[in-house]
């Protein structure tokens, strides 16, 4: 079933064909939340947020790229909206829990310590820069699924791409993660 | 490794200097490459599950993109056209009603209206009232007390008061003279 014709049925009411496209995207959705926010349980919390959210929204989708970006544009943004109100809230025995694997306690500090500064610098760039470098890395998209999910051209895409990554350059260069 | 590796000819240009940050960025998504949970599909069909079928809403009615067929298209373009219209006319009809409510609301209260003003200017008055009462009363009073004075003062007003006395006086006083002044009176009456 192609993305039109799966927006259509869930429109007619059709909540198998949204199941569909659930199974389809879960794994991306939720990829792309637990990069941006670090944590296992925010990030269940915001992949299921942002599927009720386009399931609600479903009828804006006009068929501006794949679907699946159409969805990971939503999830992206609902997560650095949570990333920003878990900020506003004391910070107490947060979770590490992406390890990296087969490390001593020392290599595993480091790996988290590297993880949450890569988290910390994407989140701190500004728009639309933080969008496109968390689209592109963090959710895997080509540079073309962004232009036809963000409805921006091609080239401005790439001057965006260049941008964010000039302004990460000083935060996750080899000096700075040293 | 992540499904769509970066590489430096993405972005136009000499990336270079960019590739260690871009480098970074892959290496974490590749560490953090892991499963969706196994439930989470279910959690989220159990939230679906209690919204509501989703509005296509007004342009998701006009302009579906898979049934983009003329002639479709032109009756739902008609009949959003005719909705847009009735929609202006009520919208004017219902500003010429309440312009007619406001109208005769304003009638009623024109009558009302003024009553407050006189009753904030009446509180004035108490202020001007006490001056112009006593220097009024007295001098009705006065006037009054004067007339009691004039009729009460009859020596004074003899004069006056002596000439219908006079008219009749003569009458009496005169009236041996009745017999020859008789014809007198009545040619009078």
């Amino acid at each position: 079933m192609d993305d039109r014709a799966l927006v259509d049925a869930v429109l007619a009411g059709d909540r198998d064909a949204f199941r569909l496209l659930v199974e389809r995207e879960q794994r991306v959705v939720y990829r792309v939340c637990l990069r941006i926010l670090g944590r296992t349980h925010d990030a269940q919390d915001v992949a299921q947020e942002a599927f009720v959210m386009a399931y609600r929204s479903i009828a804006t989708y006009r068929g501006q790229g794949p679907l699946g970006g159409w969805l990971l544009r939503i999830a992206t943004r609902q997560a650095f909206r949570r990333l920003r109100q878990r900020r506003e809230t004391v910070e107490l025995g947060a979770e590490l829990v992406l390890r990296a694997p087969g490390s001593d306690p020392l290599a595993v500090m480091l790996a988290d310590e590297r993880q949450r500064a890569v988290r910390q610098a994407v989140a701190a760039l500004g728009e639309p820069y933080r969008e496109v470098v968390a689209l592109r890395f963090f959710g895997e998209m080509s540079l073309d699924e962004i232009a036809a999910a963000t409805r921006r051209p091609l080239n401005t895409v790439k001057t965006h791409l260049r941008r964010g990554l000039e302004r990460l350059r000083p935060l996750l260069g080899a000096e700075a993660m040293a | 490794m992540t499904r769509r590796p970066y590489e430096p000819a993405e972005i136009d240009g000499d990336g270079t200097d960019l590739d260690l940050a871009a480098g970074e960025l892959e290496r974490y998504a590749t560490l953090t490459a892991t499963a969706a949970p196994g439930d989470l599909g279910d959690r989220v069909m159990a939230a679906v599950g209690h919204e509501p079928v989703p509005d296509r809403g007004l342009l998701g009615w006009l302009l579906p993109a898979s049934s983009g067929r003329g002639l479709g298209r032109v009756a739902r373009a008609g009949a959003v056209a005719a909705t847009l219209v009735l929609a202006v006319a009520g919208a004017m009809f219902a500003g010429e009603l309440a312009q007619f409510v406001r109208d005769v609301g304003s009638g009623a209260t024109h009558t009302q209206s003024p009553t407050p003003s006189v009753i904030e200017s009446s509180s004035e008055r108490p202020s001007e009232s006490p001056d112009e009462s006593p220097s009024g009363s007295p001098d009705p009073s006065q006037d009054e007390s004067s007339s009691p004075a004039q009729s009460g003062s009859p020596q004074t007003s003899e004069p006056g008061s002596a000439q219908p006395t006079a008219i009749e006086t003569p009458g009496e006083s005169e009236t041996p003279r009745p017999a020859t002044a008789s014809p007198s009176p009545s040619p009078t009456a």
